[in-house]
């Protein structure tokens, strides 16, 4: 074994569900790398930084019966999205004709220079066996088609012509089985705008236009059992594992998938499959037609299959069941999310949203690392006793009941109050769609970036070498698939090996996301604070009904990541007299929208606005989960300061600083939270996220972004480093200089603002503005002025009747 | 089996010549001035050993910023395509790292090597000085 394998996490896995109450039960599915056994503990989880300069890493075992010890096994995940029809007669023709619309984005090689291989385009095709037929990109990245002879053998003919990244091509081949020929041909479909940021004009055409006669070319073998797969080939056609409910409740009974290889990258549209050879006229009639509608009558009988992608495009375009218009009617499905509501060979820009024109979103984009689920069997499961305190929990694993971290990993849960009400006065919101958005985003190996911006050379941990391996197991929205998009989907149903206690992360100098808000919970425990656990989740499907039992309610340090459901519940959580605490920064940032069928999967898209990980592709701005635009919610009307009173303004994921108090914090309305804080006192100036409480993401009020009118600001930070800089939506020009798009020895908006302000119904909401406030209430034993700050807030909050 | 290499044309644009060329001549202009006087280049390293990821804001003191010579040197540095470059790996936490080497694509392998320092800040400078040496062996510079 390597050194790499030695150090590398040999354990991990997920739960197949986030929030749950007593009496529920939750499965985890576990991979143990090495087939080795494990050892199991239930745990509440309360502090996880590990710094030898703070309280250690906390944790309380549960006693539970499914304590123990567990045979290991190693579950591969089969990531990259495609459509599968399953098997059928029909779609094993002797004679047939493929055609469809392709983008290719990895013809030959990766963004990473990596070459890609052989990807599917549309296969009914063993490639254990070499049994079938399918069109493909083959390794040169020509457009070729491949006929089993059996025994793992095949032949090959291509259209000897290079495909190109980013330019849409009419492809199509066709076989007759009595003449023995093949005519393939790949011819590029241009337009101004069809390609998005490809190019616009092919020129000399012929380096990439190819069509190409084949003769004395022999039939395939006569029939196979593989699915018919859009987007990849198969491996095998019996995986074990089905898709069926949540996302896939359309189907009667589950599908059994295969595995899967060959996998394209780039998006397809109009595919389908005829059983003659039909002639160029024929097959242009047939590329016509976004399903059957132009199809004459004649040539209909000879369709097996058309898929048309933009059929069920309805307000949102999030169905994974695939339409075949034709008379066969062999529908499929999209695994692992394929992206759809995408735009197709034939956009033209006058459109920016696939509800206003579904005809020119009628492709679907396939990516060879997207994952939906893992689909792991189940190792076991756990039902949660009654009367177990809501909080943050974890199952706790170990190889061999090994400590070493590479033995060891945590699976975590969270714990609500149960169905009959709360059991606390005050409330916590962990920020699962954050964590989400943050997943697996593997920048310490990926992004060159990374290190600018965080003034550090990463440090990896054994979690991030199991998932450099897996390639991601799926990845997360920081991050772009190999073929240089953005990844939009993110999924709970796989390890997210970020989201874990004792994670040191990439964009910061300690934590970050889960394990920095644990910092919080660890507090209010130390504080002796009754706190409910909540999800983002929770409150997604719930929303204000949920909140409003709580007279206070907090969130971690980075609630960035926000549906249109949640905005509203804390809006009408503020506007019935809620009290909130939001010690955090650049909180309800980004537009984030769960599946309509299942929770556990999120979507985002970075629009041209905002800071961000990458920029959507022309015309691509709207969530395939909900039809509505996505991207910042400052472009939606629902600017952070509405609700927070302050708003995004700087980032720097280094050292952090501290903050003076303001005019404000003296006033008859204010000063009773600074009760025991000196006039002159600087807060937090201490820290375990960067050694200060302003740091990482800085927010700051803005009376001309929405800050209501009578909040008073507390406090404010300074002496934020030259690292810092400003966000871009507040960069309209770029300069040298002074305020501007400015870095933090130069800008006066690079700064944390503490805001506070009174809201309808004897409500208030009080923010600090930085993302490492939380990190700093542990210091000296917890007797620190960031600690008093918090505690005077809270219990004054929690006192009934008017505030001062 | 086809066995034809598709290549892409052998232009200066196809291989980012134009980003290259004022790399150059950026690092030749703003970034070896720092680094040619082994007096001004002791400076410097001896500025990132006392702070190598930075430091936090404290009152009453000076944000402790890099010099302009040590900022322009670590940005570039820190600039080294992914592939072969150097990260620091978690032996045993808070007390033993180690330098690994990307792969310089996801699925790749970080091979660690055998060398171990006490703390990050240990390896994060001696990373520094490996991305140092590299850079001025290319300007045919001794450190």
């Amino acid at each position: 074994m390597s050194l790499t394998q030695e150090m590398m996490l040999r354990i991990t896995g997920y739960t197949d569900k986030c929030s749950v109450r007593p009496g529920d039960e939750l499965s985890f599915h576990i991979h143990s790398e090495y087939n080795e056994s494990y050892e199991a503990q239930i745990v509440r989880l309360i502090h996880g930084d590990t710094n030898p300069d703070g309280p250690g890493f906390k944790e309380k075992l549960v006693r539970a019966p499914v304590n123990g010890k567990y045979r290991g096994v190693n579950q591969p995940l089969y990531a990259g999205s495609y459509v599968m029809v399953p098997h059928d007669s029909r779609l094993d023709v002797q004679s047939f004709t493929l055609c469809a619309y392709v983008y290719p984005t990895t013809p030959v090689v990766d963004t990473e220079g990596t070459a890609v291989g052989v990807q599917g385009i549309i296969t009914k095709f063993n490639a254990t066996t070499g049994q079938g037929y399918g069109l493909f990109i083959n390794e040169q990245g020509e457009l070729a088609l491949r006929i089993g002879r059996g025994r793992g053998k095949f032949d090959e003919y291509s259209t000897r012509k290079p495909l190109f990244r980013k330019v849409w091509y009419k492809v199509s081949v066709s076989f007759d089985a009595a003449t023995g020929e093949v005519n393939i041909e790949q011819i590029p479909f241009v337009t101004i705008t069809n390609g998005g940021h490809g190019m616009s004009m092919v020129h000399p055409l012929e380096d990439t236009a190819g069509s190409v006669r084949y003769r004395g070319v022999k039939a395939p073998s006569r029939s196979n059992d593989s699915p018919l797969l859009i987007a990849a080939s198969t491996l095998e056609p019996h995986s074990g594992r089905q898709v069926g409910g949540l996302h896939f409740r359309h189907l009667d009974t589950p599908w059994e998938i295969p595995v899967h290889t060959h996998k394209f990258n780039g998006k397809i549209e109009r595919p389908k499959l005829a059983n003659c050879a039909l002639s160029s006229a024929q097959i242009e009639l047939l590329l016509a037609s976004a399903g059957m509608e132009n199809v004459p009558g004649e040539l209909r009988g000879a369709v097996v299959g058309a898929w048309d992608f933009s059929a069920n495009i309805s307000d949102n375009a999030a169905s994974t069941h695939i339409v075949d218009a034709s008379v066969n009617t062999l529908h499929g499905v999209g695994i692992n999310l394929p992206v759809r509501g995408v735009t197709g060979f034939n956009w033209s820009s006058d459109y920016m949203s696939f509800r206003h024109a579904p005809q020119e979103y009628g492709a679907i984009h396939f990516h060879d690392e997207s994952v939906d689920d893992a689909r792991w069997q189940p190792s076991f499961t756990f039902k949660v006793p009654k009367g177990l305190k809501s909080g943050v929990y974890a199952a706790r694993l170990r190889v061999n009941g090994a400590t070493t971290a590479d033995c060891e990993d945590y699976v975590p849960f969270f714990v609500r109050p149960p169905a009959d009400g709360p059991t606390a006065r005050i409330a916590l919101v962990m920020a699962i769609h954050s964590y989400l958005a943050y997943a697996n985003d593997n920048l310490s190996v990926n992004s060159v970036i990374a290190q600018l911006l965080t003034g550090q050379v990463p440090l990896l941990q054994p979690g991030d070498l199991l998932l450099n391996k897996e390639r991601g197991y799926g990845l997360g929205t920081y991050t772009s698939y190999r073929d240089g998009w953005g990844v939009n989907v993110s999924s709970r149903l796989r390890p997210i090996l970020n989201m874990r206690p004792k994670y040191i992360h990439v964009l910061s100098p300690s934590l970050w996301q889960f394990n920095a808000d644990l910092h919080l919970v660890d507090w209010l425990e130390a504080m002796k604070y009754d706190v409910d656990i909540l999800t983002d989740e929770d409150v997604q499907r719930e929303g204000v009904a949920l909140l409003k039992q709580y007279q206070v309610l907090l969130t971690g340090h980075h609630p960035e990541y926000m549906s249109e459901q949640q905005m509203q519940a804390y809006h009408d959580y503020q506007q019935q007299g809620g009290r909130f605490l939001y010690l955090a920064a650049n909180g309800f940032y980004w537009v984030c929208q769960p599946h309509p069928q299942n929770p556990n999967i999120v979507e985002v898209r970075k629009g041209d606005n905002g800071t961000r990980a990458w920029t959507v592709t022309p015309g691509e701005y709207c969530n395939a989960f909900d039809g509505k635009h996505g991207g910042l919610w400052r472009v939606r009307g629902r600017v952070m300061s509405k609700l927070l009173g302050v708003t995004f303004t700087s980032f720097g994921l280094t050292y952090s600083s501290y903050y003076r108090r303001a005019p404000d914090s003296e006033l008859p309305e204010t000063q009773w939270m600074f009760k025991g804080i000196g006039a002159n006192e600087p807060i937090g100036n201490f820290g375990l996220v960067g050694d200060g409480a302003a740091g990482l993401e800085l927010d700051r009020y803005d009376l001309e972004l929405g800050t209501p009118h009578r909040a008073f600001l507390l406090a404010h930070s300074e002496g934020h480093s030259d690292m810092f800089v400003t966000v871009s939506e507040e960069s309209t020009f770029n300069s040298r200089g002074y305020i501007a798009a400015g870095t933090g020895d130069n800008n006066p908006k690079t700064r944390a603002d503490i805001v506070y302000y009174k809201t309808p119904n004897d409500g208030a909401t009080f923010s600090v503005g930085s993302m490492a406030w939380c990190g700093s209430l542990s210091h000296n034993k917890y007797n620190n002025n960031v600690s008093k700050l918090t505690r005077n807030v809270i219990d004054g909050f929690l006192k009934n009747g008017p505030l001062p | 089996m086809a066995t034809r290499r598709q290549s892409a044309p052998a232009t200066a644009l196809a291989r980012d010549y134009g980003f290259t060329a004022v790399d150059d001549y950026d690092t030749r202009t703003y970034i070896l001035p720092y680094l040619v006087d082994p007096e001004s280049r002791a400076k410097i390293i001896a500025e990132h050993r006392a702070n190598p990821r930075g430091a936090a804001a404290q009152p009453g003191v000076k944000p402790p910023n890099h010099s302009d010579g040590l900022k322009r040197l670590i940005d570039k540095l820190r600039m080294t395509p992914q592939a072969g470059k150097h990260t620091i790996v978690e032996i045993v936490p808070w007390q033993q790292y180690a330098i690994g080497i990307l792969p310089g694509q996801r699925g790749g392998v970080i091979k660690i090597t055998k060398e171990r320092y006490a703390t990050r800040e240990d390896a994060e400078h001696m990373i520094f000085l490996k991305r140092l040496k590299a850079l001025l062996a290319h300007y045919h510079i001794k450190l």
